[in-house]
């Protein structure tokens, strides 16, 4: 495979193309996020019980790096407790620092991004804004 | 005559053929002689300028204020006119708060700058007009990203005491009408401040017969070393204004109570300064003087016509700027469907380097209704040949998206 493919992995454009989280949610909390480098922005928008997420998902422009991994992540992230959600964000943030290899099975599809250094942050942007909605949801109930 | 085949060895990153390099606009590479010359600066005559009096130091000195001359004669001006900073973004600042400094713009009084600016051009002015109670007036552009000289002068009949401009868009490569520019404001006694980054390296700019106050540039954008810069000033203006900066170098006297300032350049270059970088570009401008000059900005030319003509023959692909010879040496486009990211990255994947983004000119963008692009930029070394690179390569990215297509 060469570089590009790895990065443009057909698994990668599946998800790129799958529109089903995109779009405002309604009644839901929203963080929106930025890569100040390249002007990119997403916004998440996430429905919660005050344990588990219902339903997320994210509006916004951006590469295909990003496009399909804010996908995958709001496909990801339904179904999870906030905590198990956390933990799964953290898991592949360090995962695309490099600092681990142990990930799910599909999210090795970002693999072939960490050789493109310029595009981690890509990668991560919509992960980074949902790490900060959920704190910011479970600090809150917290209180 | 010049062509482009005579001086790619020159450049080393060129000379190997591996990459058609074509992000120009964001820096150029440089040639040997501008790369020795800061080796044999250090390996020869390293020493703190305008302290010492060994002849070591005598000799940095020496070579430092030669390059000085060199840049000066280069704009056609005196040598004290040239303030060495480390780049237009530190140049840009240093006027813009020396000027608000001195009062030249008090609260309540009104400036302009132009809404094609690069960040560097925009963004001090703004938050100084923020903090010292000035207004900021925009000079909108066309959908096409030109400025026509009646939308200049409208804004100037508003009453503003400043312009900032550019002479050359970054995002565009659009050429502004800056010589009626430059007379229009004289004949209103508004200042005027040039953003030359684009426009030095391109164009013959001589200060005085442009009649710019002020005129900004970066040495790394025409084959110079990176971290260096120049602010070409009026005399009359500069010996009135405050420094920026405050340190050694710029001095006259210090006492406990009180300090006076150095005379011109130096009251303005604060600190030790880029001595490599001066004579870095020094070379660099001997170098660009060695060619026939107006032959290579023929050449560049050409090639943005022929990268015009060619953009514009593949369907899926939308150009934004006049198309016409007011662009020069830049092209910015997207990839219909297409995030300039991923265009930029498979461009990278066949060796051809161009620059996606925001180009650090967000208001632009906005004007044109779009947050990013691809920009090509040329200069002297390109060849017919990057350019065809550039454009086959384009026409093959539905072989890596194939949606590019279906999105017409």
């Amino acid at each position: 495979m060469s570089n590009l493919d790895e990065l443009y992995r057909d698994m990668l454009l599946e998800f790129y193309m799958d529109t089903s989280h995109k779009g405002e949610l309604k009644e839901s909390e929203h963080r929106e996020g930025k890569n100040i480098s390249c002007g990119d922005e997403v916004t998440l928008y996430m429905k919660h019980d005050g344990d588990r997420i219902i339903k997320a998902s994210f509006t916004g422009d951006g590469c295909v790096v990003s496009q399909a991994s804010a996908s995958v992540m709001a496909h990801l992230l339904e179904g999870k407790t906030l905590e198990e959600a956390r933990r799964l964000i953290l898991n592949f943030i360090s995962f695309m620092k490099g600092d681990t290899e142990d990930i799910s099975e599909e999210l090795k599809i970002f693999e072939g991004v960490k050789q493109f250094p310029s595009r981690v942050k890509c990668a991560t942007l919509a992960w980074h804004t949902a790490l900060e909605l959920i704190e910011d949801i479970m600090k809150k109930k917290g209180n | 005559m010049f062509s482009p085949e005579n001086i790619r060895d020159d450049f080393p990153i060129i000379k190997t053929g591996e990459l058609v390099y074509l992000d120009n606009a964001a820096t150029t590479q440089k040639p040997s002689c501008v790369i020795n010359s800061i080796c044999e600066y250090y390996e020869k005559y390293n020493a703190n300028v305008h302290r010492s009096n060994y002849s070591l130091a005598e000799k940095a000195t020496e070579n430092y204020e030669r390059a000085r001359k060199k840049i000066a004669n280069f704009l056609g001006v005196e040598e004290d006119r040239i303030i060495f900073t480390r780049g237009a973004t530190e140049a840009i600042n240093l006027v813009a708060y020396s000027i608000f400094l001195g009062g030249l713009l008090q609260p309540g009084d009104k400036m302009a700058v132009t809404i094609a600016e690069h960040h560097s051009n925009f963004v001090p002015w703004q938050q100084l007009c923020k903090k010292f109670e000035v207004e900021m007036r925009i000079v909108d552009t066309t959908d096409e990203g030109y400025i026509p000289i009646e939308s200049f002068t409208e804004v100037m009949d508003e009453g503003i005491k400043l312009l900032a401009f550019t002479g050359m868009s970054n995002s565009l490569g659009v050429v502004m009408p800056y010589h009626e520019v430059c007379k229009a404001a004289r004949e209103r006694e508004i200042l005027t401040v040039l953003d030359g980054a684009q426009l030095v390296p391109h164009h013959r700019v001589k200060v005085d017969e442009i009649g710019c106050d002020f005129l900004a540039f970066s040495g790394h954008k025409i084959l110079g070393p990176m971290g260096i810069g120049v602010l070409c000033g009026r005399r009359d203006i500069l010996e009135k204004l405050p420094p920026f900066m405050y340190g050694g170098e710029m001095i006259d006297k210090v006492t406990i109570e009180e300090t006076t300032f150095n005379v011109l350049p130096y009251k303005f270059e604060a600190g030790t300064p880029n001595v490599e970088g001066a004579i870095g570009l020094a070379k660099a401008i001997e170098y660009v003087e060695n060619i026939e000059w107006n032959d290579a900005v023929k050449h560049v030319m050409s090639l943005t016509k022929r990268l015009l003509e060619g953009l514009a023959s593949i369907e899926f692909v939308e150009i934004y700027g006049p198309g016409d010879d007011r662009q020069h040496s830049i092209v910015s486009f997207n990839v219909k469907g297409l995030h300039p990211h991923d265009v930029a990255q498979y461009l990278s994947s066949r060796k051809i380097a161009v620059r996606s983004g925001h180009h650090c000119a967000q208001p632009q963008l906005r004007r044109l209704g779009i947050k990013a692009s691809c920009r090509a930029s040329l200069y002297i070394y390109n060849t017919k040949d990057d350019v065809d690179r550039l454009l086959r390569a384009l026409e093959e990215i539905v072989t890596v998206f194939p949606w590019v297509m279906r999105n017409e």
